[in-house]
């Protein structure tokens, strides 16, 4: 389902988030650097941060009474799962299809 | 910076006519209704015909969902679009699909998808951070298709 495992993909959509993700991957960060480097308010930055968790893109770890964001590692490979489904399962049923029914010139 | 193509394959017994028509009309046959922006339930899924034309999901209470567009319609050679199926459109991918024959009722389906760079740097960042790459979903492409 696309709104299940292609969350990652979703997630990748939004420029905000994929600066996000740029940031991240330059080094860890708490919510209210990443809001500094934004041209976008910090509850906003949360909501992005939630959609990236949401997907698995990125994951937190509390320091002291900040939260530390970072890029989580299986992110990508969430992607890569879901588009080896997709292809995989139309793969299978195109060919399942496509030899079991008459080409239509001959019918 | 350039994230790899994604290249699978598979053949398919039947000629490359027949192969292409299936593909472009017979869509909504094939194509796993879990796949879908809507979901499983019901749908039909629409290749408009002609550089151009629209891929897309009818929901049954009409509602539709653009999945990209036509950008090489060579039948029943080859077939090429522009892919973003529950994205915004510009973050798609390129898709292209060869049908080659492999003799009278033989035919040979490569599917090739490129363009991930637009997803941003970020994908090939996150790609280094792991050891899996691309390459590796034609493995799972084939085991899909072995265990058919």
């Amino acid at each position: 389902m696309v709104t299940d495992a292609g969350a990652a993909f979703d997630a990748l959509g939004d420029p905000q988030r994929r600066e996000i993700l740029r940031l991240l991957a330059d080094g860890d960060k708490p919510v209210h650097e990443l809001a500094a480097a934004l041209p976008i308010s910090r509850p906003a930055v949360s909501r992005h941060l939630r959609v990236l968790k949401d997907a698995g893109l990125v994951d937190q770890r509390a320091e002291g009474t900040e939260r530390i964001y970072h890029l989580h590692d299986g992110g990508m490979e969430a992607v890569q799962r879901y588009l080896a489904t997709v292809w995989g399962d139309a793969a299978a049923r195109f060919r399942l299809v496509a030899e079991n029914t008459t080409p239509k010139k001959k019918r | 910076m350039t994230a790899a193509p994604l290249l699978t394959a598979f053949d398919v017994a039947c000629s490359a006519d027949h192969a292409f028509d299936v593909w472009t009309t017979r869509t909504a046959m094939w194509w796993p209704k879990d796949h879908t922006v809507g979901g499983a339930g019901e749908v039909d899924v629409v290749i408009e015909h002609g550089v151009g034309g629209r891929l897309l999901e009818r929901r049954g209470d009409g509602t539709e969902h653009v999945w990209g567009e036509i950008t090489t319609w060579e039948p029943p050679a080859r077939l090429g679009f522009r892919w973003h199926i529950g994205r915004p459109a510009r973050v798609a991918t390129d898709v292209e699909v060869r049908f080659v024959p492999q003799g009278e009722d033989a035919t040979r389906v490569e599917i090739e998808q490129h363009g991930f760079e637009r997803f941003g740097e970020e994908a090939e960042v996150l790609r280094k951070r792991n050891t899996v790459g691309w390459g590796s979903l034609a493995t799972h492409f084939r085991t899909a298709i072995e265990g058919d």
